[in-house]
């Protein structure tokens, strides 16, 4: 074969067999550049939103705008804007005020208070800034050429073979929810973690103060918020207020004075597979409620 | 910007479709290649074209001194080594050799804090740093030695030293080949555009399909984020680390060579199967060639060479090596690396028991490749405790959990298609019949759109090239 032919017979071939793969397979799901692309999406989106819902992994995990929207008789949009260990500084409550519409006449913020999301280390919003803090050809990237590439998006060779090597089921929903599970759930897997944790730092009077201050700031200006504490289990409940310094009536009712509406959640009506977020089923069942809460808004 | 990107797919777009108009004339085809290659180089960090801009500007004017002076060479010479050395020595080695000053004085009970006040941005590894100073040594040893006349152009100069394809991680190529190159213009012929073709087909494959394939099973080891353990999972680590940087670096050189095929040149071969080596001595002759041939032209011969009596070709052995594991990385590590090897060669060198011992070839593949991998482990560990207690847990034969096939079988099923990759080209290199079976049927073809295919749906975590960091 001649050397011309054979670069026309291989990018030929080449066509035949990204056809065949793309008509035989699945899309594929999880792989770390769709998942970087939701991050970077939603940091980077230009969108504005009548609901920003703010939070740790309890929140990203455990609320679902759609849900919430679902559940309400206005025609609304949302995002979930939750990041990895996401503290309540005035920095990512800024970033969150945002996403939201000015010219909306309805403003809600909701806001999933954990104890950790009120300690220093999670105030230092490293997985938010990761994102935030990128290069803007990365930017460009994400906001252009994703369309593009996520029809690119690999495979993972060991799924193909039916072979199910992950444990943690993800999936990645555009409105900024991850909707979770385990295939093995395991209710106790996250105390160990949380233990740690909290041996090392603790919710500190200067974190909080910060909070409620900016949160007096954000509802004086004709934003409603909504708050809660996301329900994880019982066990982490009882662990996280004995050793966490989280005093939640203190906040609960420092909240309520700055007029903000405070959700209370039952453990029990809720399943998380981990010990700490949400089974995909429960966070539909809790976004419900707050959609429903939202709906009463003046 | 890194050849598996969609910034460098671009910039390389971009690149060629202007390259048949810049081509034509000298001046601006050695400017297009500089300014273009400044670009790529800048685009991770332009304050280092500071760098490469006074590395580069020393070392011509030193080529154009050293042929009009007559009693200042060696002068010249050395100015030129001190500049080149020096920036290599405080951008790569400051940080290493404060903590071995720190660590000597600790044996003394005194404490020292040198690291503490290295200013930080001398502790930024600037990429590529290391190769393109050996290039730029290179160019004014040659003419010291009368090897070489220098260029009078300063953009034929720089366009030797900061060609793109080769900037950052070689392979190293010398001017007394590469300033002829420049001179002409090549416009590449079907065959070459097919190689060419190839050649990005196939080490993009390496990179992105197989190293980056490998990357999560072996950080995940190294980096103390499994609980597994044992001497099958370590074994399995470290093989899979064997391959890992083997097509990761062999990877980048194809694309490098392949890219400059495209533009008319030629890049010798860096990389030549070297795990299919029967000997150590093979295994230099087929791994980072052109690092190897530097040394061994540069320190190795200078200093000795084997033609000088067996102790003297020993302590040239041993200062080569021992040069070379420097080179790769400013770390203890790397120095018994380069130990690890300096005993297996001169071992093998002095018992010749590879040819003694009458040893069926595949065996004595394995034997190599088992030596290397092993020495591979204090290359990738992180300190020299971690590669010892790995070390151990090899050869110590303690039950593994099996559990790790399943956690990683991605990356295992990559590890075994990088061996059946090798295992394919020592068949072909061994039984005629093979190779005239791919001959006849152009499995080439077929197995360049299977990489396409593979480098798009297979492709792993973007990772940066290993040698980036050398």
């Amino acid at each position: 074969m001649e050397a011309r032919s054979r670069i026309t017979v291989s990018i030929a071939a080449s066509l035949l067999f990204i056809l065949l793969i793309k008509l035989t397979f699945p899309e594929a799901k999880n792989n770390k550049e769709l998942v970087h692309e939701f991050w970077m999406s939603k940091t980077h989106s230009k969108d504005k939103y009548n609901v920003v819902v703010c939070g740790d992994s309890r929140v990203y995990r455990g609320v679902s705008p759609d849900a919430i929207i679902d559940n309400t008789d206005l025609n609304l949009t949302g995002i979930n804007l939750g990041y990895s260990g996401s503290g309540f500084s005035e920095e990512y409550l800024d970033f969150a005020l945002s996403k939201l519409d000015k010219n909306a006449s309805l403003k809600v913020l909701v806001l999933g208070v954990t104890p950790h999301s009120l300690t220093r280390e999670a105030f230092k919003n490293d997985d938010l800034r990761s994102y935030k803090e990128v290069a803007s050809t990365q930017v460009m990237k994400a906001g252009y050429l994703s369309p593009i590439l996520k029809h690119f998006a690999p495979y993972q060779l060991s799924e193909l073979i039916g072979r199910r090597t992950v444990s943690h089921i993800q999936e990645y929903k555009p409105d900024g929810w991850v909707a979770s599970s385990f295939r093995v759930p395991n209710p106790e897997s996250a105390i160990p973690s949380y233990r740690k944790t909290f041996s090392k730092y603790q919710v500190k009077e200067t974190e909080v103060d910060a909070f409620l201050k900016k949160v007096g700031q954000i509802t004086s200006s004709g934003i409603h918020v909504i708050a809660f504490r996301p329900p994880s289990t019982i066990r982490m409940r009882a662990l996280e207020d004995s050793i966490s310094g989280f005093d939640e009536s203190y906040i609960k009712q420092k909240l309520i004075e700055d007029s903000v509406v405070w959700m209370d959640f039952s453990e029990a009506d809720f399943n998380s597979h981990d010990g700490s977020h949400l089974h995909f089923e429960s966070a539909i069942k809790l976004s419900e409620m707050i959609g429903k809460r939202i709906n009463e808004l003046d | 910007m890194i050849f598996n990107s969609i910034e460098f797919l671009v910039f390389s777009i971009l690149f060629f479709l202007l390259w048949p108009v810049f081509r034509k004339g000298d001046n601006s085809r050695w400017g297009y290649i500089t300014v273009a290659s400044f670009f790529f180089y800048g685009w991770w960090d332009w304050r280092f074209l500071f760098l490469i801009l006074f590395s580069g500007a020393v070392d011509y004017v030193a080529g154009l001194l050293l042929v009009r002076s007559k009693n200042y060479r060696s002068l010249i010479l050395g100015l030129s080594l001190l500049a080149n050395l020096g920036s290599l020595s405080v951008f790569k080695y400051s940080g290493f050799f404060a903590e071995v000053i720190q660590d000597a004085f600790l044996l003394f009970g005194v404490e020292l804090d040198l690291l503490g006040r290295i200013p930080e941005f001398v502790l930024i590894l600037p990429v590529g740093i290391s190769f393109y100073t050996f290039q730029s040594l290179s160019y004014t040893i040659d003419i010291y030695r009368g090897r070489l006349q220098p260029t009078k152009n300063v953009l034929h100069f720089f366009s030797y030293l900061v060609m793109f394809p080769q900037l950052v991680a070689g392979p190293i190529v010398r001017a007394s080949d590469f300033l002829n190159q420049l001179k002409k213009v090549r416009i590449p012929n079907a065959l070459e555009k097919w190689n060419a073709m190839k050649m990005i087909c196939f080490g993009l494959f390496q990179k992105v399909v197989i190293a980056d394939n490998l990357s999560l099973f072996i950080d995940s080891a190294f980096e103390n984020k499994t609980a597994y353990d044992g001497s099958l999972y370590w074994w399995f680590v470290s093989i899979a680390f064997s391959f890992q940087i083997y097509n990761d670096f062999s990877g980048y050189s194809l694309i490098a060579r392949g890219l400059a095929k495209l533009m008319g040149y030629h890049f010798k071969m860096n990389f030549n199967h070297p795990y299919l080596s029967k000997s150590l001595k093979q295994f230099w002759g087929g791994w980072h060639i052109s690092l190897s041939t530097w040394f061994r032209d540069y320190v190795y011969i200078p200093i000795g060479g084997s033609r000088s009596g067996t102790f003297k070709a020993m302590l040239a052995l041993t200062i080569t090596m021992l040069l070379s594991g420097l080179w790769h990385g400013a770390n203890y590590t790397f120095i018994v690396w380069a130990g690890i090897h300096i005993v297996l060669l001169l071992i093998e060198r002095h018992s010749k028991w590879n040819k003694k011992l009458s040893i069926p070839s595949p065996l004595l593949m394995v034997i190599i490749f088992v030596q290397v991998t092993v020495a591979w482990v204090y290359f990738r560990a992180i300190n020299i405790e971690q590669a010892n207690s790995i070390v151990y847990e090899l050869f110590s034969f303690q039950a593994s959990d099996l559990g790790f096939f399943n956690s990683y079988l991605n990356g295992i099923l990559f590890l075994g298609l990088a061996a059946l990759i090798e295992i394919s080209i020592g068949l072909k290199r061994s039984y005629f019949s093979v190779l005239r079976f791919y001959k006849a049927n152009n499995l080439d073809v077929l197995l360049a759109a299977v990489s396409i295919t593979m480098i798009l749906f297979f492709r792993g975590e973007g990772q940066q090239f290993i040698y980036f960091q050398f």
